[in-house]
């Protein structure tokens, strides 16, 4: 029998963006050793990247593709979408900003290996930062952490949102995040947490790092650690409903590194988390019209900046509709 | 490979035991992923043909070292190396290519086989319905990129628009053709069987 309508879509588009990546990465780049790993992984990723070499080949044989003509590449475009795209530009130009300009950093006083400080992202907006110590940090849109930085340990506090760490090695001086009931203890390493108010989730880019939840759900400085797992590269934990995930599930291993480029990307995560993180690059703000609606599990990319494409295909993918009456939100309901 | 070696020990004439042990640990490795480098060169080139060249111009460039590192120290060395000869020769025939490019009657483009060929032409109809069946933007993105060449950040100049944009309008492009193209090919095989 053919094998024909055997992938599913997410495979598919997972398999075309590989390969767009590796078509268009240097020779010298790290994409080819991700790729390497992803093809190896399953015969199903082979089959599928196979699929999209095909298609490809195929379409090159088309005798006379039907290019736009001028008229329909100035005209046809509507007006909302020049919108996202203005506001795709502009989020461009703010990360390729000087670094400092940008951030409000409040009472950032260093000296004799202390700094205190702030550093937050409005809706939408993407920033990334050099720490003291020569550690990297990547903020995702409506985020925001805090910097206690003393000569015993670099400490940041993730209020919310995703941020990504590229951690300086220093074994005499942990990296600890504190994103809400847990600890992310880190010597040289790079990982990234996406914290939705109670729900955080960690990832882990390369080497490892130690995650701890806290009983209270007040942090102190001596927290009571309930559970620690080791989380190491290409893996992710998940704390949730009050606690840590004893399980630690392997993920693509560039799914920390993904939404940096101005993509969301998803694999398994819970409706309610995909919302809460499209609503930090989406003007319309999404809401849950139904809490069975929560759990719903998906798996996918999103572009920051054509968040209305993912409402158009959520409808598709999940029993789902629009409410689209109130002007500045969109409202999932469930189908009936 | 070592069996054969055990069975017919001739001392003067083996190479020396590194020199061996290097060879064999390049042998096994080109074995172990030379399918995946062949697929990610053909993502590159034009033809299954110059990928399996390139790679085994890697290959041999490898065997040439004088000095073999580890093994993961290989892996990456073959797959630049094999990368960077793509490279090479792309950019040779882009040049090549430039004044008047025409995908239809390139040689190195034909890689159909005898009974795809029956199938192609319905098949190249579908897929241009596929096309045309696309906004004018993503539809020009697309095209840029698949028969003028553009790299994707060039496509984004000309179409004004962020890369990621165009990365976003090639990627449902190639879904859209793709997905025509197995909906045809199911109705195909619904009438005559399939194998």
């Amino acid at each position: 029998m053919s094998t024909e309508g055997e992938f599913t879509s997410d495979l598919l588009e997972e398999a075309a963006d590989w390969f767009l990546r590796v078509r268009t990465a240097r020779p010298d780049s790290e994409v080819h050793v991700a790729w390497l790993a992803w093809i190896e992984a399953s015969p199903a990723h082979r089959a599928a990247f196979s699929e999209i070499q095909e298609t490809w080949d195929v379409v090159g044989h088309v005798d006379s593709p039907p290019w736009p003509r001028p008229e329909e590449l100035v005209s046809q475009t509507r007006a909302p979408r020049l919108k996202w795209v203005a506001l795709a530009a502009g989020l461009i130009v703010v990360v390729i900003a000087p670094l400092f300009s940008h951030y409000d950093v409040v009472g950032w006083v260093s000296g004799s290996g202390r700094t205190h400080g702030r550093i937050a992202t409005r809706l939408g907006e993407e920033q990334s930062a050099v720490l003291p110590d020569g550690s990297r940090i990547e903020l995702g849109g409506l985020t925001a952490v805090r910097l206690q930085f003393t000569p015993e340990r670099r400490l940041v506090i993730a209020d919310e949102g995703e941020v990504f760490y590229k951690v300086e090695r220093d074994p005499a001086r942990p990296f600890v995040v504190q994103a809400g009931p847990v600890s992310v203890t880190a010597i040289g390493t790079a990982f990234s947490i996406r914290r939705e108010g109670g729900a955080v989730g960690v990832v882990v880019t390369e080497g490892s790092v130690n995650v701890e939840s806290s009983t209270g759900v007040v942090q102190t400085a001596a927290y009571d650690s309930v559970g620690a797992v080791r989380v190491s590269a290409g893996e992710r934990v998940r704390f949730d409903h009050g606690r840590l995930a004893s399980n630690v599930e392997s993920v693509h291993t560039e799914l920390a590194a993904v939404w940096r480029r101005g993509q969301l990307r998803f694999e398994n995560e819970p409706l309610q988390v995909v919302v809460a993180s499209l609503n930090r690059y989406s003007k319309k703000q999404i809401v849950l019209g139904d809490l069975e609606l929560q759990n719903l599990r998906f798996t996918g990319t999103v572009f920051d900046d054509s968040v209305d494409d993912w409402l158009k295909g959520v409808q598709v993918v999940f029993p789902v509709t629009l409410n689209e009456s109130e002007p500045d939100r969109v409202i999932l309901q469930r189908r009936e | 490979m070592n069996q054969r070696v055990d069975a017919t020990p001739s001392p003067g004439e083996e190479p020396t035991p590194q020199a061996q042990g290097a060879t064999l640990d390049l042998a096994r490795l080109f074995e172990e992923h030379n399918a995946s480098l062949v697929q990610l060169l053909r993502a590159k080139l034009r033809s299954d043909q110059e990928a399996r060249d390139v790679a085994q111009e890697a290959y041999v460039r490898l065997l040439q070292l004088d000095r073999i590192g580890t093994v993961s120290y290989l892996r990456s060395y073959l797959f630049r190396t094999a990368l960077n000869i793509a490279t090479d020769r792309l950019r040779s025939t882009t040049v090549r290519n430039a004044a008047h490019r025409d995908p239809i009657f390139d040689p190195g483009v034909n890689e159909l086989s005898p009974d795809r060929a029956a199938l192609a032409e319905d098949e190249l109809r579908v897929v241009a319905i596929a096309l045309e069946s696309l906004p004018p933007k993503p539809r020009y993105a697309f095209l840029l990129h698949r028969f003028a060449d553009l790299d994707l950040d060039e496509v984004a100049e000309r179409l004004g628009v962020t890369e990621r944009m165009v990365r976003n309008y090639v990627l449902r492009a190639l879904l859209c053709c793709r997905a025509a193209l197995s909906d045809a090919r199911k109705k195909t095989d619904g009438g005559a069987g399939g194998t």
